[in-house]
């Protein structure tokens, strides 16, 4: 008799893949007694593709591509991530000018990713305008790293040692010219949104994890530092020159839905003042090292000289020669800690390349997050986790 | 034999203006949401017309659509309730056209001896047709829901008859305290209760005698209408909505029934809180003085749109039909300017100027509707209940309390 109550009164839904909020992603086998989530089981990897096992197959230099698929919206983070961990691997150190680069590149990124993940979670919300103004500002960003790799999406612009080119005459001034225009878009989704009290009925003590649960479950990024936790590697552990400018870290109090949400929002402003540090001070100089063991030789080199062409020919074929050894390096992605595991037995292909992906530590604590709220809270929840298939799956 | 034509008459003819304007305001959102959104909208459906694209400035979307959904496999799945699955998308459409049969739109008019009126009953008990009308316009939903064999159909109309329930109470409350204020429940009467100037300066519209009920029935209609930020029981990005099955035409008619029961929201609103087809400072008797300017002042609006449509779309054939559509209403005007007072053309010009300002407002509170609709988020099953129960229905039993003291 109990069990038959239990079968009425439960319900079980498939929510996802083919789900308009669940991206296409993943799925939700969720448990039902009305509209309160009983249970939530989590399944993903409707975007694997290997990513692990085809970086083995492939020279250390030519896996920039794959890592442009991991935070489809934020690639260069992936690709400065990656390019770190080789580095560190082998022990290079690269020019100013690069370091500059590719700070000024991650920020954006950054900025890119947080106003993604907005508008994807307000449009979910109902907010449909909001999400429109932020592709807007996201694609002010996306033009200008269009300009500079080639790519919206796929820029796989850093390379081991250096980078694919060096800027473009006046991008630093077209950078500066859209930040205020990024800004007034901030500011629109403040208005729209911040102080909304539907918004807030939405946001606020849905989806909360507290600081223990959110550090057990191995979150990071925007997602930690909701629930208070001041953890951020750039701070913590600065790598390329995070150390050198001025900004702060933003941290929640409750660890729900809104904190995530302004986090996101004030990191963004971090971001637009790291952008503007980093434009000033920027060096003249190359962007590459100058040992062509590790960077290919000049155009002119390779067809005019026969050392030349065996040193582009062994970089190609043979790949880096990376010393034996295994190196953990992380950076902090928009999402969170991204980190590489990498194990060299001193040949071109790379033994293992592990991704720590802050998706799929995430995804592991949406259980938490929604069970005993309503099905509606999935929505907001799972919009401010920022799951990305790509990284989580890998 | 002439009245029943009559009658049949006036059916046909609101039958095909409210299902055009229904289709005409889904391109009217879709084109207001490009503006808000920094975007066009759609403008690309066109017919080739003696060589030349003919887009109407994409007025010619709705007719795609329902070719589009003319076309489609009428499906019914497998283990659905085939009756109440096809009935439900019916009642939707049917419940919600029902509605207009007692608005008022206009006075009567007298031609040839034949009386005919702008409306199609005048029940001395108006008021609690639109109450029950409005409450059985989402059965269509619920059982849409429920007869669908799917869960997300099924949690959708099961919030669909939550949201009923609880904004019911909210509307037969307001409805109640305007029932009070005027002393009647008429519909005619109260919107000829609204032709007078309150305490010397305010016009007599029922948003000064009743603002409360006014916030109140907006709300609870918005709820009612299944409209943001009240529309969760399709809350298409969380459980899809009690239409997720359906497909073709029975989806055009759930999907048309919305956009005319938007219209349905602004005639109530229009004709108990806003005076209906009447101006302000101006009685029903000397309406002729004003009937010039109401063409005039209606005219204005296409040519103004004209003028974007051509500089903007580049849109020569959406140009053509606003230009001339307000080159005929300013015509009119003039028209009415020349005509005497009592002819039976000037009484028609009359009640033709009051439709337009009966139309015009309803088309500014369809407006915020859709304003409303392209701003704010969705609320949450659970915030929608309490708002309703905790915040609206307290309110709405106060604002009797105050109405009843008003009258003492």
């Amino acid at each position: 008799m109990s069990d038959l109550k239990e079968r009425v009164q439960e319900i079980t839904i498939n929510m996802g893949p083919s789900h308009p909020a669940m991206h296409g992603t993943i799925r939700l086998l969720v448990t039902l007694d009305g509209e309160k989530v009983v249970k939530c089981d989590t399944q993903i990897g409707y975007l694997h593709r290997a990513f692990e096992k085809m970086c083995e197959a492939n020279v250390w230099q030519a896996n920039f591509p794959y890592t442009d698929r991991l935070n489809y919206v934020s690639p260069l983070m992936n690709n400065v991530g990656y390019a770190q961990a080789v580095e560190k691997l082998i022990g290079i150190e690269i020019p100013e000018r690069t370091k500059y680069i590719r700070t000024l590149l991650c920020e954006l990124s950054r900025v890119a990713d947080h106003l993604t993940c907005i508008a994807a979670a307000s449009m979910e919300l109902g907010a449909f305008t909001v999400f429109l103004y932020c592709m807007e500002g996201r694609d002010l960003i996306w033009d200008r790293i269009e300009e500079l790799t080639g790519a919206r999406v796929t820029p796989a612009y850093v390379r081991i040692g250096g980078l694919a080119r060096d800027l473009p005459d006046g991008f630093n001034e077209r950078v500066i010219s859209i930040l205020p225009r990024i800004e007034k878009v901030i500011s629109d989704i403040d208005e729209l949104l911040t102080n909304n009290p539907i918004f807030i009925d939405r946001t606020r003590n849905t989806g909360v994890i507290s600081a223990d649960d959110a550090i057990e479950l191995g979150f990071t990024g925007p997602c930690l530092r909701s629930t208070g936790v001041k953890h951020d590697l750039r701070k913590k552990q600065p790598y390329l020159i995070y150390d050198r400018f001025d900004f702060d870290v933003p941290v929640g109090t409750n660890g729900d839905n809104y904190d995530r949400y302004m986090v996101r929002m004030e990191e963004m402003r971090q971001s637009i003042r790291i952008i503007r540090q980093v434009i000033k001070d920027i060096p003249r100089g190359k962007i590459n090292i100058d040992n062509t063991m590790y960077i290919l030789p000049q155009k002119d080199e390779v067809y005019k000289t026969i050392e030349g062409v065996v040193n582009h020919f062994k970089l190609i074929m043979d790949g880096i020669q990376v010393p034996a050894g295994e190196v953990y390096d992380a950076t902090e992605a928009a999402n969170g800690e991204l980190g590489f595991y990498l194990v060299s037995d001193g040949g071109g292909k790379p033994v293992k390349c592990r991704v720590r992906s802050p998706s799929f530590a995430l995804m592991q604590g949406l259980e938490k997050m929604v069970v005993g709220s309503y099905l509606a809270d999935i929505i907001p929840t799972f919009g401010s986790i920022n799951m990305i298939g790509g990284e989580c799956d890998r | 034999m002439i009245p029943v034509l009559i009658e049949i008459l006036k059916v046909a003819l609101f039958l095909a203006v409210a299902l055009t304007a229904g289709a005409i305001l889904s391109w009217v959102e879709r084109r207001m949401s490009g503006f808000i959104q920094d975007r066009l909208g759609p403008n690309r459906a066109n017919i080739v017309l003696f060589g030349r694209n003919i887009t109407l400035g994409g007025l010619l979307h709705p007719v795609a659509d329902g070719l589009k959904m003319l076309f489609k496999e009428d499906f019914i799945p497998e283990g659905a309730n085939r009756l109440l699955f096809v009935l439900a998308p019916f009642l939707a459409m049917f419940f919600v056209l029902m509605g207009f049969a007692s608005l008022p739109v206009a006075e009567s008019i007298n031609i040839a001896g034949y009386d005919i009126r702008f409306h199609f009953f005048d029940f001395n008990v108006g008021m609690l047709f639109l109450f029950a009308v409005s409450s059985l316009s989402i059965f269509g939903a619920i059982l849409g829901g429920y007869s669908s064999n799917n869960k997300w159909a099924l949690l959708g109309g099961v919030r669909a008859a939550a949201q009923l329930i609880s904004y019911e109470t909210v509307i037969g409350l307001v409805l109640l305290s305007v029932a009070l204020a005027f002393n009647t429940l008429s519909v005619t009467e109260i919107l000829q209760k609204q032709d007078s100037v309150l305490f010397g300066f305010l016009p007599g519209w029922g948003i000064f005698v009743q603002p409360l009920s006014f916030v109140l029935l907006f709300i609870a209609l918005l709820a009612e209408g299944k409209r943001a930020p009240f529309d969760i029981p399709e809350g298409e990005s969380e459980i899809i909505g009690y239409f997720v099955e359906y497909s073709g035409l029975k989806f055009a008619m759930f999907f048309l029934s919305e956009f005319i029961e938007v219209v349905f929201i602004g005639a109530v609103v229009t004709l108990l809180f806003l005076g209906g087809y009447h101006i302000p400072y101006l009685s029903s008797e000397n309406y002729f003085l004003a009937t010039p300017y109401v063409f005039f002042v209606a005219g204005i609006l296409p040519l103004f749109l004209s003028y974007f449509a051509l500089r903007y779309h580049k849109s020569a054939s959406f140009f053509v039909i606003l230009f001339f559509s307000g080159v005929a209403l300013v015509f009119f005007g003039v028209v009415s300017f020349i005509l005497p007072q009592g002819s039976v053309f000037s009484d028609i010009l009359v009640r033709a100027s009051q439709i337009l300002v009966f139309c015009m407002k309803t088309g500014i509170v369809v407006f915020i509707l859709f304003m409303i609709r392209w701003t704010l988020p969705r609320y949450r099953f659970d915030q929608l209940l309490r708002i309703g129960w905790e915040r609206l229905v307290p309110l709405s039993i106060l604002n009797i309390l105050l109405t009843g003291l008003f009258l003492l």
